[in-house]
């Protein structure tokens, strides 16, 4: 071609159509010279990118991921929000409103038999760590077993709170160390000895504690007030003698102990010759019976102080 | 691309004005590869770096914005194309290494890896590209590299979609030309 010849791409508009054009920066080899098709190609493959850039300190303010490249808080994130959809999704439906309703029953349930609102049989109960408090110094908390253990013996409801209570009460007044009979007083329609037997078989307390927790349920007894009462005699007797002592010289023979009474029978004989008369009747219950003699000394011997003074 | 309306693209774009940062994350997977292949072509000397400046500004305007998603994308490049401006005329240290990449068929080289000559080739092709306008070789590398609609480069331009097909059309002869200068002598012979 010559200087003066003009070629087709420096032609007019006219004969160059977009569609050439679109075509050549499409890539087509078809259209244009091929000098120009290997430009184009190669600046397609020199600097398309195939990874993504990196996300700088700045950008990530504005984007959660420091680095796209490894796309794992991405995913995670992704991940979550399904799975919260997902769980939306399921709770929107009937079968899981139904789920949701049970579980929600069912916690609630829970709640209310921890605070004891609600009995719940299969769940241990709670109520049995309450209770007695056992100031003693081996108290090992055995009350919640103990009342749970009683509870599954007896057969009445009724009686299973009542063998709990009078368990409970009963620790107590071990604590207190005392024979008040008056707690066991709620005992009387129930068969004593049974609820002595259970209370020993199930019972935590052991050696003297437990003696002594025994001891004092049965002596709640009512069929043992004469028992009583013979010991209550005696411990008045000793009590008496304890003042006789204090008041009197320590040689008085009413002062000694029965065996020291019939020991000293003559001695009576012998010391008080003018008390004959008033002690003969008791004299012979001195040889005879020793206890007895002290029995029934107690108006004797105030007869007998009675005479002392009207003879002196 | 495609001009036609995108409705996903309208949701995400809603979101990301509104400061989600998931919609955020996903309008930079669309586009942060794209600018970066345009701003190593614009020979940048920090491509990634240039993404992250483009992608700050946007977020930090983005509330401002208003378009579809080819005069978003537009917008996006447009920044991109301003910033690249802004680094080529504080780039003066770069005149040496155009020099070097301007003679490398004839310069005897003893000792050159892949990455280099790689580079070296970039260049020849980019030099190819000095016969153009700024705007022509903006266009140009748009449809090319970046393989942007005449849409998209029309607002990345600002100018108009006619405007962008006479300057890509005056760029597809200019280059022609420059190939037929070396071909018409090998016909005429």
């Amino acid at each position: 071609m010559s200087e003066f010849d003009v070629s087709p791409f420096e032609m007019d508009d006219n004969s160059l159509s977009e569609t050439d054009i679109e075509a050549v920066l499409a890539g087509d080899q078809t259209a244009g010279p091929d000098a120009l098709h290997d430009l184009i190609s190669g600046l397609r493959e020199r600097f398309e990118a195939s990874t993504d850039v990196p996300v700088g300190a700045a950008l990530a303010e504005f984007i959660d991921v420091v680095d796209l490249t490894t796309t794992s808080t991405h995913t995670e994130s992704r991940r979550n929000r399904k799975m919260i959809t997902g769980i939306g999704t399921f709770i929107a439906t009937t079968t899981g409103k139904i789920v949701l309703g049970t579980t929600v029953a069912a916690a609630s349930m829970g709640a209310a038999h921890a605070v004891d609102m609600v009995e719940m049989p299969g769940l241990p109960e709670s109520s049995a760590e309450v209770i007695v408090v056992d100031n003693s110094e081996d108290s090992e908390e055995t009350v919640p077993t103990q009342a749970h253990d009683e509870s599954n013996a007896m057969e009445d409801e009724d009686t299973k709170e009542d063998e709990t209570e009078e368990v409970v009460i009963k620790e107590e007044a071990i604590e207190k160390s005392d024979g008040e009979d008056s707690e066991g007083e709620g005992t009387k329609d129930r068969n004593h000895g049974q609820m002595i037997s259970e209370f020993a078989t199930s019972t935590e307390l052991e050696g003297c504690e437990k003696g002594q927790a025994i001891s004092e349920l049965a002596s709640s007894k009512h069929d043992d007030e004469d028992q009583d009462e013979s010991d209550d005699a005696e411990e008045e007797d000793e009590n008496d003698d304890e003042d006789e002592l204090d008041d009197d010289s320590k040689d008085h023979p009413c002062k000694d102990d029965d065996l020291d009474h019939e020991s000293e029978d003559s001695d009576h004989e012998d010391e008080d010759e003018d008390e004959d008369e008033d002690h003969e009747d008791h004299d012979e219950e001195h040889r005879g019976n020793g206890k007895a003699k002290g029995k029934s000394n107690k108006p004797d011997h105030d007869d007998d102080d009675d005479d002392d003074v009207d003879e002196s | 691309m495609s001009s036609t309306p995108n409705p996903t693209f309208d949701a995400v774009l809603a979101a990301a004005k509104a400061g989600d940062s998931i919609a955020f994350e996903q309008l930079y997977r669309m586009l942060n590869r794209r600018v970066a292949s345009f701003a190593a072509a614009r020979r940048a000397a920090d491509p990634e770096g240039v993404v992250n400046d483009v992608f700050i500004r946007v977020f930090k305007n983005l509330p401002t914005f208003e378009g579809d998603q080819d005069r978003f994308i537009g917008w996006v490049f447009q920044i991109a194309r301003n910033r690249l401006i802004d680094e080529t005329r504080h780039r003066q240290r770069r005149v040496d290494e155009l020099l070097l990449a301007e003679q490398p068929t004839t310069q005897a080289l003893v000792a050159v890896d892949d990455e280099a000559l790689s580079q070296i080739e970039s260049e020849r092709l980019l030099g190819q590209l000095d016969c153009l306008t700024d705007d022509q070789r903006d266009v140009v590398l748009l449809r090319v590299v970046a393989d942007q609609s005449l849409e998209v480069v029309a607002a990345s331009l600002d100018k108009s979609v006619g405007a962008i097909k006479s300057i890509q059309r005056r760029a597809i002869r200019t280059l022609a030309r420059e190939f037929e200068e070396i071909v018409p002598e090998a016909v005429s012979r």
